[in-house]
Parts: C-alpha cells; sequence; structure tokens
C-alpha cells in the first residue's frame, strides 16, 4: 500500500513538472524580444525626403512599417541588417516601425520613431538654380571661346 | 528580399588574391620603363589617344561612379541619376584645356607648378593645401567603398578588405608610376564596361522600366518628381563639383602632360562621351531596387546589392569585379598624381634640389606608400557615408575652376585675385554645406569663386607672358 501511495506521489510530481515545462517553454523557446531603434525619441528631419533609420537587435531578419498623413499603413523595407534607408518620401510626418523575426516567430512592432519631411522652398532652388547656370555657362564660354580663339 | 552576404568569404578572398596578382603583374610589366622622374610621373610624355581615352574614362568611372550614381538616384530619383551624369561635362570642357595646358607647359609636371609659375607662391600654397585635402578624400572615400563592398557581397570584414586593395594599387604603382597606372587603367576600362553591361542586362531582364515607373509612382512619387527640390539643386551642384575636381586636380593635369602633342582634346573629348551613359546605367539599379522589393540598409550599397540579390553568387562576383577595377583604376591615379605633387613641388623644391632624376623617382615611390599608409589611417574610422566624405571637398574643388580657367586664358588675372577667389569660394561653399546642406555647396563656392576673379581681373593692369610658363621650365 506505501508502495502504491509512493508510486502516485512519483507520478504526481513528474506530473507537476511536465506541464510546468509545457506552460513555460513556449514563452522562453519562441518570444523574439522586440528591436529598440536607436534615438526613438527623437524625429528624423529630412529636407529631401530620405531618411537613414539603425535599431539593435541580435535577429537576423526585419521587417519595418510605414504610417504617413496621407500615406496608408505598410511595410517599406525588409532585411537582414539592423538598419533601413527610406527616401522618396514627400512633405509630411511619418512613424516608422521596427519587428525582427526569429525561428518563424516575428517579434511585437517596435515603438515609433517620427520622421519630418520638409522639402526646400522652390522658390530658393530657382534662384540657386539660376546662379548655377550662370556660373557653369560663363566656364563654358569662356573656355569654348578663348580655344575658338587660340585654334584660329 | 534581403540584403545579407551574398558571397562566400572563401570565394571573395579567391577573387580578391586572383585579381591583386594581375594587377601587380601587368603594373610591373608595363611600368618596367618608368626608371626616372619622367617615366615614374608622365609616363614618357607618348600616350596616345586609345590608352588617353581609356585612362581618362577609366579614372572617372570611380567607384563613386558605380556605388554612388545609383545611391544619387535612390535618394534623389531621375533627377539625381542625371545630375550624376553631368560629370561627364567635366572631362568634355577639360578637352581643349588639355590642349592649351600642354602647349603652355611642354616639360611640366603638376598642376600645382603651374599655379606657382603663373601666380606665385602664395596662390600655391593655398592651392596645394586645398589639392592635397581633396585628394585625400577622394582616396579616403575611394579605400573605403572598397572596403565596404567586400564587407557587403562576402562577409570579409571591412578593414581587411579595404587593406588589401590599397596595398595591392600601392605595389603595382611603386612599381611602375603612371605607365603601370595607364596600362592597368586600360584593362580595367574594359572591364568596367563588360560588367556594367551584363548587370544592366540582368537586371532589365527581370524587371522593365514600366514596372519600376509603376512602383515609385505609388511607393515614392517624389523620386519621379519634375520638381525635386534637393534633387534640382544637385544637378548644377554636381556639374560644378565634376568641373573642380578635373579642372584643379593632378590626376588630370599629368595624364594631359603624358599625352603626346594633340592627343589631349580627342581623348579627353573621346573619354566624356564614353563615360556620359554610365551613370545612367549604374543609377537604374537604385531606381530598381524598390520595384524589386529589395531593403537596402545603407544607401550606398544599393548597387551591390540589388546585383548580387538579382542575380546570385555569378551577380556577386561580377559586381565584386567592376567595382575592384573601378577603384583600382582610382586609387591608383590618385596614388600617382598626389606622389607627383609633393615629390615635385614639395621634396624636389625645398629639399632635394640637386637630387638626381633617379634619386627623385625613388623619393616618389616612398611618397606612394606614404600616402596610402595615411589614407589606411583615414579609413579605419569608417567616418560618414561615400557622399559625406567625398562632397565635403566639393567648395574646395569648385573654388578652383576660375582660378586656373583665368590663369590659363587671361593675362590680367592675378595673385591676389586668384588666391581671394580660392579663399572667398571655399569660406562661403563650407558656410552653405553645414547651413543648406551638400547639395548646393559647390555651387556656392563656384558661384563666389567666379565673382571674385572676375572682378579682381577686369580691376588688374597685369600683363602676364604666357611664354614664360615654358621658358622657366627649363631653370
Amino acid at each position: 500500500m506505501r508502495y502504491v501511495r509512493f508510486r502516485r506521489a512519483i507520478v504526481h510530481a513528474w506530473s507537476l513538472v511536465a506541464w510546468s515545462i509545457v506552460a513555460v517553454a513556449p514563452t522562453q523557446v519562441h518570444a523574439t524580444p522586440v528591436p529598440q531603434l536607436v534615438d526613438a525619441g527623437h524625429p528624423i528631419r529630412s529636407d529631401n525626403g530620405a531618411a537613414q533609420l539603425r535599431w539593435s537587435s541580435d535577429a537576423a531578419h526585419f521587417q519595418v512599417r510605414l504610417r504617413g498623413d496621407a500615406v496608408p499603413d505598410r511595410i517599406v523595407h525588409e532585411g537582414r541588417m539592423p538598419s533601413a534607408h527610406l527616401s522618396g518620401l514627400a512633405d509630411g510626418t511619418y512613424a516608422v516601425r521596427v519587428r525582427a523575426e526569429q525561428d518563424g516567430v516575428w517579434s511585437p512592432w517596435s515603438a515609433p520613431r517620427r520622421i519630418v519631411v520638409e522639402h526646400m522652398s522652390l522658390s530658393l532652388v530657382w534662384v540657386l538654380m539660376g546662379f548655377g547656370a550662370i556660373t557653369f555657362g560663363a566656364t563654358a564660354a569662356v573656355v569654348l571661346t578663348q580655344a575658338r580663339r587660340e585654334a584660329a | 528580399m534581403s540584403d545579407g552576404v551574398l558571397l562566400p568569404p572563401s570565394v571573395a578572398w579567391g577573387l580578391l588574391a586572383a585579381f591583386s596578382v594581375l594587377w601587380v603583374l601587368l603594373g610591373r610589366f608595363w611600368g618596367r620603363r618608368a626608371k626616372t622622374l619622367d617615366g615614374f610621373a608622365v609616363a614618357g610624355r607618348n600616350v596616345g589617344i586609345a590608352l588617353g581615352a581609356a585612362t581618362a574614362m577609366a579614372t572617372w568611372v570611380t567607384s563613386n561612379t558605380t556605388m554612388l550614381a545609383p545611391q544619387f538616384a535612390l535618394e534623389l530619383g531621375v533627377w539625381g541619376m542625371l545630375a550624376y551624369s553631368t560629370a561627364s561635362f567635366g572631362l568634355l570642357l577639360f578637352a581643349p584645356l588639355a590642349g592649351r595646358i600642354r602647349r603652355l607647359m611642354p616639360r611640366g609636371f603638376t598642376s600645382a607648378d603651374f599655379v606657382r609659375r603663373r601666380y606665385g607662391p602664395h596662390a600655391w600654397a593655398v592651392f596645394i593645401g586645398l589639392s592635397l585635402f581633396y585628394a585625400m578624400t577622394w582616396l579616403v572615400s575611394m579605400a573605403m567603398a572598397g572596403g565596404l563592398l567586400i564587407e557587403a557581397l562576402s562577409g570579409i570584414d571591412y578593414v581587411w578588405g579595404m587593406t588589401v586593395i590599397l596595398a595591392v594599387c600601392t605595389l603595382y604603382t611603386v612599381a611602375g608610376g603612371m605607365f603601370a597606372v595607364i596600362g592597368t587603367d586600360y584593362v580595367q576600362s574594359l572591364v568596367v564596361l563588360v560588367g556594367l553591361g551584363v548587370v544592366a542586362v540582368a537586371v532589365l531582364s527581370r524587371v522593365s522600366v514600366a514596372e519600376v515607373h509603376a512602383t515609385l509612382s505609388v511607393e515614392r512619387p517624389v523620386l519621379l518628381s519634375v520638381l525635386f527640390p534637393a534633387a534640382l539643386l544637385a544637378v548644377f551642384n554636381n556639374l560644378l563639383f565634376g568641373l573642380g575636381e578635373i579642372f584643379h586636380s593632378n590626376v588630370w593635369w599629368s595624364r594631359a602632360f603624358a599625352m603626346r602633342e594633340g592627343v589631349g582634346p580627342k581623348a579627353y573629348a573621346l573619354a566624356g562621351l564614353c563615360w556620359l551613359p554610365i551613370p545612367v546605367v549604374a543609377g537604374f539599379l537604385g531606381l530598381a531596387a524598390p520595384a524589386l522589393g529589395i531593403g537596402v540598409s545603407r544607401p550606398d550599397m544599393v548597387a551591390p546589392v540589388v546585383a548580387g540579390t538579382l542575380l546570385g553568387p555569378i551577380g556577386a562576383v561580377v559586381v565584386f569585379v567592376v567595382v575592384f577595377s573601378s577603384i583600382a583604376s582610382s586609387i591608383d591615379s590618385l596614388l600617382a598624381a598626389t606622389s607627383d605633387l609633393v615629390t615635385h613641388d614639395v621634396v624636389r623644391r625645398y629639399f632635394m634640389k640637386r637630387a638626381s632624376e633617379a634619386a627623385l623617382r625613388r623619393v616618389a615611390a616612398r611618397v606612394v606608400v606614404g600616402t596610402a599608409l595615411l589614407a589606411w589611417l583615414l579609413c579605419v574610422p569608417k567616418i560618414g557615408t561615400l557622399a559625406t566624405v567625398l562632397f565635403f571637398a566639393g567648395p574646395m574643388v569648385a573654388s578652383m575652376i576660375w582660378p586656373i580657367v583665368a590663369g590659363l586664358y587671361w593675362r590680367r588675372a592675378n595673385a591676389r585675385g586668384a588666391v581671394a577667389a580660392m579663399v572667398a569660394g571655399t569660406v562661403v561653399g563650407l558656410a552653405v554645406y553645414f547651413a543648406v546642406g551638400w547639395y548646393a555647396a559647390s555651387l556656392a563656392s563656384a558661384m563666389v569663386s567666379a565673382a571674385v576673379t572676375i572682378a579682381s581681373t577686369s580691376l588688374s593692369r597685369d600683363d602676364f607672358d604666357f611664354s614664360s610658363l615654358a621658358a622657366s621650365e627649363a631653370h
């Protein structure tokens, strides 16, 4: 009788251990840490619509998601390095998030980092382009006229 | 899609070793005639049109063309791609200058030598300071590009890749000087042209221009915009930066001295025309990346990543060889041209006035090694992207356009005006670089320098005798 009780106790103990392993194991094996965007608290300010993002993570597969004032939420980058380069963004404020994948399991999305895009004023651009055209035109004119004069 | 390692490190080391041996053997073969300073620095002054055009084009097809043009397209769109190709105007407009330089100084060695004879010691001091700074930034950006490329493609550590590329170029430049540089440039230009053609055809077979346009219209419409402010500014900025680089740098002057009488104008014009489409082909890789769903981690790595991802290991090998060749063709030219500047304009003038040609040839080789060592030290910390490293020198080179042009053609151009133009252009250009951005810095510098040069020449009563340039070479 004592032997039977002892065997039941052993079986109960093993059951408890086995259940606790089953209960704990999924979170230990599959949880992928959330990548941390570098300088997440500070917005990136861009005057050419491009932004360079970096984050810290030990994973080797990432996705970057972008949402803007007038842009639908979408994945804009997928890669293996802990950085991404975005370009061609129009004027506006955007929020980017990153997530990592390990062993087929994706982490939750990181806290967002803001990107504020404000392209330069076109009036300034026209003025500078005008100066550029004059400077280049004058250089080409001097070189070509002097060369022709020399050849004559 | 991904941007991870595309080439096994063992294959990358094998390619590095094979091409290193090839360049060194070719360099030694072509450079066996470089016994004197004249042979080492200006290849005996007898280079013909085929080698002349090939060396000019190969030197201008730098890692910046194969890696920075795609970055321009990725960041600044179609305008960015076209802006980069405007750098060919530098070669085209230097064509008549090359003829003039050869006629004025048939026994000349360096661009600094011209500035000293034309404007005197003060202008020379400013010019050589700016010129050496620029040469070093170009060299550093090139060696950095090599290390980054090898790391991106194969996972070989950046420092190892950068070190091997610098060491190989140093070896064959020391062995053969300008003879070796021009000979290897010829082969390297062929490798680059064939390789770029292969990559372009491969990319177009996977994605059409219409698909690229459709994707960009939806995902990155600004890249297609005709009124993209930063890209519009980049057009004239890059144009003037390219003019400044070519007009002042001894890389281009030394080739003008090395070419036979009458060859320079034709060779530079041909090189400019052949170079014009290359940034468009390379730039298309940057525009195609979004349509192909390729994530880009660093903008200066877009070309290798796109080619390697699309074509697999073969594409990675092609890109590796193309960029290695384009980097080598520029690093060797820079090492040789910088060595000429330091040996001829500093060592010979101030420290070894009575040295024999053979002794100066040995000094030139040591200067090549010293320059490469300094570049290596500056490359190790990996400062900034290729664009930021190179474009910081933009205001400096753009400030030298007008002092050079006026000095070559206008009798009344004078030393005070040249110094003021270089200093004012550099200061204003650097201020704009920090206040506005790199895409307006060269433009502002060239504009201010032009205004100062024109004003000082108009007010001057100087009457320079150009024949004195050739006459004074005899001394």
